[in-house]
């Protein structure tokens, strides 16, 4: 009698080449694809990414230094 | 209108005078309820307690709190409904004064890193490895960071890193402490119950991938230190907790895991990843595909702190081209948190409560919610967007005008596109009941300490769940009320500044470095901060704000415990049981900043 894991693992296997034989690939590079799409925003020029990240950048920088509150002085009453 | 704020030396001595004999009022009665009553440390078990007394309890204590000057109110302004409001202060007012100049510590850090590396060659000095990982290693908190996932219907489907199974191979080698975890998207379901892989995926992972990669790459004199397989492995960190059980290695620690690490040197690692990606597509392993490295270090801020973020990115990047190869990072999947405190300059082991100038004392800054609000509008104007942005306040021991705040852009705002993952601001008094993320009287499970045993054990009979051992729900109550108030007695003689953080994607923060290379901006940011009305945060003493804290956390705990020690365990009465759910979910909020608006009961 062969011990329990591999007649699990033979019959994950013959299951799984079934699988892949139909329908693996595709789902094999959805992931990939998408990191890639990850790295790179989907439908935008890296011309916009840029500018993006030059906006995002200016807020932080501004905001990191420079804020300084509600300004005014008299915070209680902007609640 | 009742409030936090700063104020001046005169006021500040009248109401520390009131409010410290009041609050050793208080603790005198407390400490005769203790010695009335037998609620010791180890105990619970009140025998007797009458109606009366906890009716003359409430009443003298709701007197004393009014005439302290701790108001609860419930205010309703233009139709909006505010959280219960408490003030450190008497009911009237004071008029700003201006502090003495005090230049505060200004301090920026990377405090953690988040990356998906192409490969395990990013360790540039080799990794440890756990062949037997565990579970409480994983991930739990949200990191703002998705992950796409295999689907055969849709092909925008992506989960949280915290919800796909993975587990924590090991570690980098080097000077910070780097842990690397391997993913599994193809494992994702979505009514999994827990992140971790099950044992038999793990076998499969170690059997299959892993462990043949590296015996089809390393040389035998380094594999006869290896176990062969994920059983061996597993059999060998159990051994100690299993065999040593007794005799003369009794004295030795005897957990029940041992951690094994061996070391994976650098010259293995690529050829050994690209063997394990191969081995994907290998029949019987097709649902590892989609496998990725997860990189992650986290609360490095005391490692990077420097007075300028130049010095601080200078320093961060010696420190991290010692562990990791940055080219196999790319710039748009590796996430910074890039930090920055105020913190105003003293600290001393021991509390002073004497006259000395104020200058010399403790202080502890606390973000004004009307400043994070205003920082969000002009966020908003910068992003030209109306809304734009998820936006979450968290109420600092209950107070309505303090709060921390997280912020996390839309998918669409320019934001998100430019590469912040998200902004949260909060405070470090956090630090003084924080143990690695256990916060106390957070377990809900305290709850079982205010329900009827009977009806327990009806609902758990009847709708099945696990078993709560009373005894070790109440000591958790007692650790966290004595962390709690030993927390607050020691550590009111430092200083607690504000933080801020936003998690960045590498290009964005090497854009921010060398924008502020700039001389205005290099500028701008060494200057000095004085403490003022101007400033974002109240400053408030570190002995105040203790004392205020432990009068907050006295005020829940000493109803819960009378009603505790005046019900009879076997019958609590409906009416005691939600008197005591309720003050312990006021607990949870009592000293640290919560989220009120999840809790519309109270």
């Amino acid at each position: 009698m062969l011990p329990r894991r591999p007649l699990v693992l033979l019959q994950h296997a013959h299951m799984s080449e079934q699988f892949h034989q139909h329908i693996s690939p595709a789902v094999d590079d959805i992931p990939r694809q998408r990191l890639r799409n990850l790295e790179d925003p989907i439908g935008l020029e890296q011309a916009e990414v840029r500018d993006a990240i030059k906006k995002t950048a200016e807020f932080l920088i501004k905001n990191m230094f420079a804020f300084q509150g509600c300004r005014s002085g008299e915070h209680y009453q902007a609640l | 209108m009742n409030t936090i704020r700063p104020y001046n030396n005169k006021e500040r001595k009248y109401v520390l005078k009131r409010r410290i004999s009041q609050y050793w009022t208080l603790k005198k009665w407390w400490h005769l309820l203790r010695e009335s009553y037998p609620f010791q440390k180890h105990s619970f078990s009140l025998a007797s307690g009458s109606i009366l007394q906890i009716l003359q309890f409430l009443i003298w204590i709701s007197w004393k709190t009014s005439a302290v000057g701790v108001f609860r109110e419930y205010q309703e302004n233009d139709g909006e409904k505010h959280p219960v409001s408490f003030t450190l202060l008497g009911s009237e007012p004071p008029e700003y004064d201006e502090y003495s100049p005090v230049e505060l510590l200004l301090q920026f850090d990377i405090d953690s890193i988040l990356a998906l590396p192409s490969s395990l060659t990013i360790a540039a000095q080799g990794m440890s490895i756990n062949l037997h990982p565990s579970f409480i290693q994983n991930i739990r908190s949200d990191l703002h960071i998705k992950l796409p996932l295999p689907s055969l219907v849709s092909s925008t489907r992506s989960a949280r890193i915290c919800d796909i199974p993975h587990f924590q191979l090991g570690n980098l080698v080097g000077p910070l402490n780097i842990a690397i975890y391997i993913i599994f998207p193809g494992f994702y379901c979505d009514d999994r119950p827990t992140n971790f892989p099950t044992q038999d995926q793990l076998a499969r992972f170690f059997d299959n991938l892993f462990l043949p990669a590296l015996y089809d790459n390393a040389s035998a004199d380094y594999l006869q230190h290896l176990p062969v397989s994920y059983e061996d492995a597993r059999l060998k960190s159990l051994a100690s907790g299993a065999e040593k059980l007794s005799g003369f290695d009794s004295l030795q620690s005897n957990s029940r895991i041992q951690l094994l690490r061996y070391h994976l040197p650098n010259k293995l690692l690529h050829d050994l990843w690209e063997s394990v990606l191969a081995k994907t597509h290998l029949p019987g392993n097709h649902n590892f595909k989609g496998i990725q490295i997860f990189l992650n270090a986290k609360n490095m801020k005391t490692e990077t702190k420097h007075p300028t973020p130049q010095s601080c990115f200078t320093d961060f990047l010696t420190l991290w081209s010692q562990s990791c190869n940055g080219s196999y990072l790319h710039p748009r999947t590796t996430w910074i948190d890039y930090g920055k405190e105020i913190v105003y300059p003293v600290a001393r082991m021991i509390r002073v409560d004497d006259g000395t100038d104020d200058v010399d004392h403790p202080h502890v800054h606390l973000w004004r919610k009307c400043c994070l609000k205003q920082l969000v509008e002009n966020a908003r104007k910068h992003a030209q967007v109306e809304e734009g942005f998820a936006v979450t306040y968290y109420h600092w021991a209950q107070t309505e005008e303090a709060a921390s705040m997280t912020m996390v852009a839309n998918k669409s705002n320019i934001f998100s596109i430019g590469g912040l993952a998200y902004s949260q601001y909060y405070m470090s008094t956090k630090e003084m009941f924080d143990a690695a993320k256990t916060y106390p009287f957070a377990n809900r499970s305290l709850e079982a300490l205010a329900v009827d045993p009977y009806l327990t054990k009806a609902i758990q009979a009847t709708g099945g769940g696990r078993q709560i051992d009373l005894g070790k729900v109440q000591q958790g109550y007692l650790s966290s009320r004595d962390r709690t108030l030993t927390a607050l007695r020691t550590n009111a003689g430092k200083s607690y500044g504000v933080r801020e953080e936003h998690r960045v994607t590498l290009d964005l923060l090497q854009v921010i470095a060398k924008m502020l290379d700039s001389a205005a901006a290099r500028a701008k940011a060494e200057e000095t901060i004085h403490p003022g009305r101007s400033n974002p945060f109240f400053a408030l003493r570190t002995t105040d704000v203790a004392t205020f804290l432990e009068y907050n956390t006295l005020h829940y705990v000493v109803p819960f415990e009378m009603i505790v020690g005046s019900t009879d365990r076997n019958h609590v009465p409906w009416e005691s049981t939600k008197m005591m759910v309720m003050l312990l979910r006021c607990l949870r909020s009592a000293v640290g900043s919560g989220l009120l608006q999840d809790q519309p009961e109270l």
